[in-house]
């Protein structure tokens, strides 16, 4: 055997490939295998085998018919069919699989005795309707779901060309809402499905990886290993994870290889990310007219002459700071400049599937290596797994799917860095006079030299996690299945920080470190029976019982220390610091019970009804109150089964669907049913006095948060099935929500855990692909749209209250408003009289004083708008000619409004930091947006009022230009396919808003919607990424 | 296959099997707390101090912090606005002063947290197991620290709500109590604190009878009694408020456990804190695991020293937060020639330790040296002179010229004496907020001027006379003694409100005292030019938070003008 030589020379493919080559003899010899069926005399026989026409893979479940006979088959799981009795003749074979352009095969000749061979292939539609879906506890047919399922397919995953699993998904399902919770390599996202709903629990969907709950999100994911992941929405499809199913269901599936083929893939892309959108800050000569400005309005930059500029002042002003020479001489420093680069990412993955009648399995390596595009900062991901199945008899099945994942994220400083490039003095040097970094550019004891951070601030975050689940399916009888599934999810999590004496925490004095370190142990234990019978023709039944344990452990430490004796040993040697500066340690347990069932009938084919309830127990929850019950009911009827639809010639296939449901959320820490002491630390004279005072007060009624849903869809296709769509309407109602409800602080106590309030969603989304073009001179073209609307509002708040100010929450209102002043410009000259009403002065900035009572209080603070944004869609296209393809995938968030904390922050006009260079009030420029600098303030009044904007968004995700070459030789050897392609990711912005990222904010993924509202502080900017990438099938 | 027979044969036995297998898996719903304790009744002696170390906790949110700081000294005739912080508006009682001030709701929330605490150490003591002079002693602390955190939210509040049992069942309805109960409750706890309690403890920062004492002639000398002021004046000396004042505080005097230092500047000495003078000090240490916030004094009464020429911020000068500058009404206070109190607490120089930005003259040579004076903070318009002739800074008050040409380096709300108290020095690093410094919280000094104070006004001019001529002689530049006391004529309410902004500047007493005397707007509007425009009498009460009127179910009024 040859080695390859047509992929990148990193040591870890080869030694991966080597071995591999020893498996495809094995292919070669399964391929001899014959068909043993025995062709009848008097009849003739028609066989073959079905496969996807792009990736060759066996086809099951595709209806062969011979037209206008009763004669069809159905293919197997290794795709072949057989049908046999077929009178000698000429025939046109039909073969059908949902989710596959239907093909025809006219002129097939049929001989007594004989066997006709005939191998199909079909090719997918666009359309996204997969024939099988998970729906949690099982799979289903598509046309057989009766609740709101999305599925995006692993091919549309890979397509996204990502580094997070999260991210592939974004824009790929109505309602489902995915934003960035930072730009910092490894950052990860906030998912929401259908919108938020509870104030205090958590609102992330629940995902579950192969049947097994997964604490955290799946941003560990390697998304190459993903084949498919299923998005439950309603009621009906999320009531079976009863007290979790709230807030959506995310149903990952990884891969498992195929039988028959043993097929080995090589995934490799590199690619370079370059910031966009960054925003300008003041220059040298900018900042020193600024700074001057700031100190004319306290009245400390005077000339005797009245000149507005004069040295005598200059002198006394930069003088002081050492940077009157800078300022003379016109030199300054692009600080943003200095922190930023273009940064360099890659990937390789190897993935090996395959299998026999009795074994399939799929493993997979894979390595990211991803550079920030701050300095110092990047994001590393190994992961391993090992998908496998076994049938020792055809009764049994066992397997298991294990993976173990490391992820090693260095930030360094963090956002901070990119924050002390935009704050430095312009007029201060980088580098003194021999090219040595200068640690203080300017004295202010706040500022220092942001590339010394670079070089003496370590935050490294590794977590290694190993998920393993095992499993075995036994058929009991034919009709019933009885299924064990034991999944462990361990994390280890390792966040060592260290900060030397020259960053900017400790401004030259001494080193510190800290570390911390938690274990996560739990297990999910699953035995679940399965009954499908058909009765009769008209009936069929399915039935799943369900019986679930699962429990978490953690523990976490940390230690911090302060006045490490030398520098080298990062956090490796916290013993030999002068000072111990915090020493804590925890445990928490939890677990959940419960019982499920779910009864699937379907009458004719085209009458569904799917009836389910579940039954949890969990401990977080008080004793007496720890049980619920999840209940939900849907209906559909497949219209296209009716005579009258098929009479109109227009639908392939025509479902509607209506579902009720009860979901329940139990996402709060354990243990606050008992109440809580805090512990409080005195001392007398030096001796510590450690104190416990009441925290929390116990609240022996704490139940669950519950959520009913209705939703009504309406799934089709055409006839052609060219064009296929979903539609779904939703309202769901949320009660007895878990809230820390205000309470008056004379109690002693701010707020109790209680089931307080309720919140009403409702919306409507569309999901539409359509493939526009079918091979019009060589051309297709498909698109996929989706779109989704929806609303949010608080119905009613603890003690009947309309509005809770203290809260930002508003009966009628979203749960996510901005409650604040509203700006109104800036006070000028000719308002100086109204402003002194005020105790303001021209060149301040003014709010409106909504009741006009000449006073600004809380009672001039309105609702200035919502982060929930009024719509979201996303629109894909692609266009395939030849062996090329081409896609375009955007993105949109419309009408919401951001908290733009970056503005803020960085324009607090004192003169004494680098300020966002914005367009400030003098007494000769009359602007309006933004108010005088004043070195007599570290911020402005009202300054909040400044950063409310609108963030509404389009952005390009991708766009990507493949070139797919199959049977290819490459190189000295034959493969079985080879695609290459270039992507760039987030090309574009569309955007009015005037921060850094209308999408990213500075709090990572499951965060509260009360914490919510503090959103676009993001301080790194975005980025895209152009890639080149190629996936070598062999 | 004869396994897969005879399960066939029994799929019933083993879906029974299946479910038992599940079942024995059963898991325990019931929650067992382990790290931490969770809000249950208890009566373990450990538990039980350990709740009486919570009801002083609250002491290090108030006292050496920002937020007391602000509250007391911000807004009053001897100190001002400098150039950084947020909270200006509580200088300059502005509308921004309102309901939703962060220092006032969380003074708020705190000290009702402390209160239930203490609450709950009264309410749970008798079941507790432990000796009975010992268990009496600390529910005496807690009753003391009770009384306390009452003294503050009465003094700034007014009428509050006043509960004195632990809080056990959520209730959104509460009433504001009148200021007499309120003093009444906060008397009756004192009373019990004083005859339980002696003199010293064995743990050094615990209350004692002389704090006790000393606080019981605080509250007499301060109990409102009408909004009022000659009202008030004549109701606290028909009900003996003075008289109860003057004799606790001349058994505090008396008792010999407590004598004034020979040299203020000892006082706030860094290596002395615990000294004779002082009756009771909240307490921190050098250890960051136990000092909690730390004192944070050292950080806002320093100006901006740090950009000068020559000059970079280090631990020994400190970290400048420049937030309060000393008002010219205070440094007039002084006179220097025998007073040693403006040179022993306002530092004025500074030297040089930053060597890259040594002004250099015309042919490179650096124009001081490293140690030599960088920045000088004069105290005098007259070293104008020296200004010229110097080549490092001199700062001198005035911003005009006789000629009123612009001085070009005048005193700015960046540039003041800087207050140095609470200085320093042996912070962890640079930046480091957390001081280690104990906050003298009573200490003899006051004791005295409270006891003149009282006195004075209690009609006994002669007897006060003694009592704040001892404390002006201690005072005084060594040989200048005689020339620092008073005559009788001199003794009034004003200058005792004038010796007490000498001998405590800085220490979060300004406010209360000038509200208890009824001369918050008169003072600021004489002093304070930033206050003086805005400040109103209803300005005497701080806004009640925002907070407590929303989650209140009904009637929780706002104090008037808020």
């Amino acid at each position: 055997m040859k080695r390859p030589t047509a992929v990148t020379p990193r040591g870890l493919c080869l030694s991966l490939f080597v071995p591999l080559c020893a498996l495809l003899p094995l292919e070669a010899a399964r391929a001899q295998q014959t068909d043993a069926t025995a062709p009848s005399p008097e009849a003739g026989t028609i066989a073959g085998v079905v496969t996807a026409q792009e990736t060759g893979a066996a086809l099951p479940e595709v209806r062969v018919t011979v037209s206008g006979t009763a004669l069809a088959a159905t293919s197997g799981p290794d795709g072949r069919y057989t049908i046999g009795l077929v009178p000698p003749g000429t025939y046109r074979l039909q073969a059908r699989l949902i989710g596959h352009a239907p093909i025809e095969t006219p002129g097939v000749v049929v001989t007594a005795g004989e066997t006709t061979p005939l191998d199909l292939q079909l090719q997918p539609l666009p359309v996204a309707l997969e024939q099988v879906v998970v729906v949690g506890y099982g799979t289903q047919a598509r046309r057989d779901v009766t609740g709101s399922v999305a599925s995006v397919s692993s091919a549309d995953m890979q397509r996204a060309g990502t580094v997070n699993a999260v991210d592939a998904l974004k824009g790929r399902v109505a309602g489902v809402d995915i934003a960035i919770s930072g730009n910092k390599p490894g950052d990860g996202f906030r998912v929401r499905v259908r919108g938020d709903r509870s104030f205090q629990a958590s609102n992330d969907p629940l995902y579950v990886l192969d049947g097994i709950p997964m604490s955290g999100g799946i941003g560990d994911l390697n998304p190459n290993d993903i084949e498919s992941v299923e998005v439950l929405k309603d009621a009906s499809a999320t009531a079976i994870y009863g007290s979790r199913g709230a807030n959506g269901v995310v149903l990952i599936t990884t891969r498992q290889g195929a039988v028959g083929t043993t097929s080995v893939t090589y995934d490799t892309y590199a690619g370079v990310q370059e910031p966009v959108n960054l925003v300008a800050v003041m220059n040298g000569p900018q900042f020193a007219e600024f700074k001057r400005e700031a100190n004319r309005a306290r009245g400390q930059y005077k000339c005797n002459n009245g000149a507005a500029v004069c040295d005598s002042a200059d002198q006394v002003l930069f003088g002081r700071d050492g940077t009157l020479g800078a300022l003379q001489a016109g030199r300054w420093t692009d600080w943003q400049n200095l922190v930023l680069r273009q940064a360099p990412e890659m990937s390789h993955q190897v993935r090996i599937t395959g299998g026999d009648e009795k074994t399939r399995f799929a493993l997979s390596a894979g390595l990211l290596d991803q550079q920030g595009i701050l300095r110092g900062q990047d994001f590393q991901r190994r992961s391993m797994r090992l998908n496998f199945e076994h049938r020792p008899s055809p009764r049994l099945m066992v397997g298991s799917s294990t993976s173990v994942i490391r992820t090693e994220q260095n930030l360094g400083r963090g956002d901070g860095l990119y924050s002390e490039s935009l704050q430095d003095n312009p007029l201060g040097m980088a580098y003194d006079s021999t090219g040595q970094i200068l640690f203080k550019p300017t004295p202010d004891g706040q500022r220092v030299n942001p590339l010394s951070d670079i070089q003496n601030w370590t935050d490294e975050r590794v977590r290694t996690r190993v998920f393993g689940i095992m499993y075995a399916d036994y058929h009991l009888t034919d009709a019933l299945d009885w299924r064990v599934n034991f999944g462990a999810d361990l994390s280890f999590y390792r966040r060592g920080q260290f900060r030397g004496a020259e960053t900017q925490q400790n401004q030259g004095s001494s080193a510190d470190a800290g570390l911390w370190q938690n274990r996560t142990f739990a297990y999910t234990l699953d035995n679940i029976l399965t009954y499908r019978s058909a009765l009769g023709t008209n009936h069929r039944l399915d039935a799943t019982l369900l019986y679930s344990i699962q429990q978490e452990r953690y523990e976490g430490d940390t230690t911090s220390v302060l006045g490490l004796p030398y520098e080298e040993q990062q956090f490796y040697d916290l013993g030999s610091a002068v000072n111990i500066t915090g020493v804590a340690d925890t445990l928490g347990e939890w677990a959940l019970q419960s019982v499920m069932g779910r009864v699937n009938y379907a009458f004719k084919d085209r009458y569904l009804l799917t009836v389910t309830s579940r039954l949890d127990g969990s401990s977080r929850l008080a004793q007496g109150q720890k049980y619920g019950v999840f209940p939900s009911v849907a209906l559909a009827w497949r219209l296209s089964e009716e005579g009258f639809i098929q009479r109109t010639n227009l639908v392939s296939d025509l479902k509607l669907r209506l579902s009720y449901g009860r979901t329940g959320n139990t996402a709060i820490a354990p243990y606050q049913t008992l109440g809580s002491l805090d512990r409080t630390m005195y001392s007398f004279g030096d001796k510590a006095a450690v104190g416990y005072r009441g925290a929390t007060l116990p609240n022996p009624d704490l139940k669950w948060e519950k959520t009913g849903q209705v939703d009504v869809g309406l799934e089709f296709t055409s006839r052609s099935g060219r064009i296929a769509g979903t539609v779904d309407y939703y309202q769901s109602h949320t009660s007895d929500l878990l809230m820390l409800r205000q309470i008056p602080t004379t109690t002693g106590y701010a707020s109790i855990l209680q089931n307080v309030g309720a919140t009403h969603n409702s919306g409507i989304e569309v999901a539409l692909s359509a493939s526009l073009l079918k091979d019009w001179h060589g051309l297709g073209w498909s698109t996929q749209l989706t779109w989704a609307k929806s609303r949010n509002r608080i119905v009613s708040l603890s003690s009947g209250l309309q509005a809770d100010a203290g809260n930002a929450w508003f009966v009628g209102s979203p749960i996510q408003v901005y409650y604040d002043y509203k700006f109104a410009g800036i006070w000028q000259l000719q308002d100086s009289v109204e402003a002194k009403k005020y105790k303001q002065a021209p060149g301040q900035i003014r709010v409106v004083d909504v009741n006009g009572d000449g006073l600004i209080n809380q009672d001039d603070k309105v609702i200035l708008g919502s982060y929930f944004p009024a719509w979201t869609g996303s629109l894909t296209n692609r266009f395939d000619w030849g062996r090329f393809d081409f896609s375009v995938m955007a993105v949109a968030r419309w009408g919401f409004m951001v908290k733009d904390q970056f503005r803020t922050d960085f324009s607090t006009m004192a003169g004494r930091y680098n300020n966002i260079a914005v367009n400030y009030w003098t007494p000769t420029n009359p602007s309006n947006t933004d108010p005088r600098p004043n070195a007599a303030q570290e911020n402005p009044p009202y300054g909040d009022a400044r950063g409310y904007e609108d963030g509404s968004f389009v952005r390009v995700r991708s766009i990507t230009l493949g070139y797919t070459l199959s049977g290819a030789r490459l190189g000295p050897f034959r493969g079985r396919s080879l695609r290459i392609y270039a992507t760039a990711l987030n090309p574009f912005l569309y955007t009015r808003f005037r921060g850094l990222d209308p999408e990213a904010r500075t709090t990572e993924g499951s965060v509260s919607a009360r914490n919510f509202r503090e959103v676009g502080s993001a301080r790194t900017p975005s980025y895209r990424t152009v890639m080149m990438g190629a996936t070598v099938g062999l | 296959m004869r396994t897969e027979t005879r399960m066939r044969n029994r799929p019933v036995a083993l879906m029974t099997a299946a479910l038992l297998a599940g079942l024995a898996a059963c898991v325990d719903l019931n929650e067992h707390l382990v790290s931490g304790l969770a809000n249950q009744p208890y009566n373990s002696p450990q538990v039980f101090d350990a709740l009486v170390n919570a009801t002083y906790e609250p002491l290090r949110s108030f006292w050496a912090q920002e937020r007391g700081f602000t509250v007391t000294e911000f807004g009053t005739d001897i100190f001002t606005k400098g150039a950084d912080g947020s909270h200006k508006f509580i200088n300059d009682y502005t509308t921004q002063l309102n309901a939703d001030e962060s220092f006032f709701r969380d003074t708020w929330d705190d000290f009702y947290r402390a209160i239930n605490t203490a609450n709950a150490v009264v309410g749970r003591a008798p079941v507790v197991d432990m000796d009975s002079s010992r268990k009496a002693q600390r529910v005496a602390e807690a009753r003391f620290l009770r009384a306390l955190y009452y003294f503050v939210l009465v003094q700034m509040y007014g009428p509050v709500t006043l509960t004195l049992q632990e809080t056990d069942v959520v209730s959104t309805q509460t009433t504001r109590a009148p200021v007499d109960s309120i003093y009444d409750a906060i008397i009756d706890d004192l009373h019990y604190a004083e005859a339980t309690l002696d003199y010293v403890s064995p743990d050094y920062g615990r209350v004692t009878k002389g704090a006790a004492q000393h606080l019981l002639a605080k509250v007499y000398l301060t109990r409102l009694r009408s909004n009022d002021a000659s009202t008030d004046e004549t109701l606290k000396q028909q009900a003996g408020d003075f008289a109860n004042a003057a004799d606790y505080a001349q058994r505090v005097i008396n008792s010999g456990h407590y004598q004034l230092l020979s040299r203020f500047a000892d006082v706030f000495d860094f290596n002395n804190e615990r000294n004779a003078e002082v009756i009771w000090s909240v307490q921190f240490t050098t250890d960051p695991l136990t000092t909690g916030p730390g004192n944070s004094g050292h950080l806002y009464f320093l100006m901006e020293y740090d950009v000068m020429p020559g000059m970079k911020r280090d631990i020994a000068n400190g970290r400048p937060f420049k937030r309060f500058r000393p008002t010219w009404f205070l440094l007039g206070l002084y006179d220097r020639t025998r007073d040693s109190r403006y040179d022993a607490q306002f530092t004025r120089v500074w030297y040089a330790n930053n060597t890259a930005t040594i002004p250099k003259d015309a042919q490179g040579v650096p124009t001081f040296q490293l140690g030599d004076t960088a920045v000088y903070v004069s105290p005098t318009d007259a070293d104008t002179v020296l200004a010229r002739t110097r080549r490092y800074r001199v700062y001198t008050p005035l911003e005009r010229l006789p000629d009123g040409s612009p001085r070009p380096l005048p005193y700015a709300d960046n540039i003041f004496p800087s207050l140095n108290k609470f200085h320093d020095a042996f912070r962890l690093s640079i930046n480091e907020t957390r001081g280690s410094r104990d906050f003298l919280l009573f200490r003899l000094a006051e004791t005295e001027l409270i006891a003149a104070e009282a006195l004075l006004r209690d009609g006994r001019a002669a007897e006060g006379l003694d009592h704040i001529n001892r404390v002006r002689r201690r005072a005084a530049i060594p040989g200048h003694e005689a020339e620092m006391d008073l005559t009788l004529a001199q003794l009034t309410l004003d200058e005792i409100l004038n010796e007490r902004a000498r001998e405590f500047a800085g220490e979060m007493m300004r406010w209360f005292d000038l509200v208890r005397t009824h001369t918050l707007v008169s003072r600021v509007r004489a002093y304070n030019p930033d206050g003086a425009p805005n400040v109103q009498p209803y300005h005497a009460l701080r806004p009640i938070p925002a907070t407590q009127l929303q989650r209140t179910t009904c009637c929780y009024t706002q104090n008037p003008g808020y």
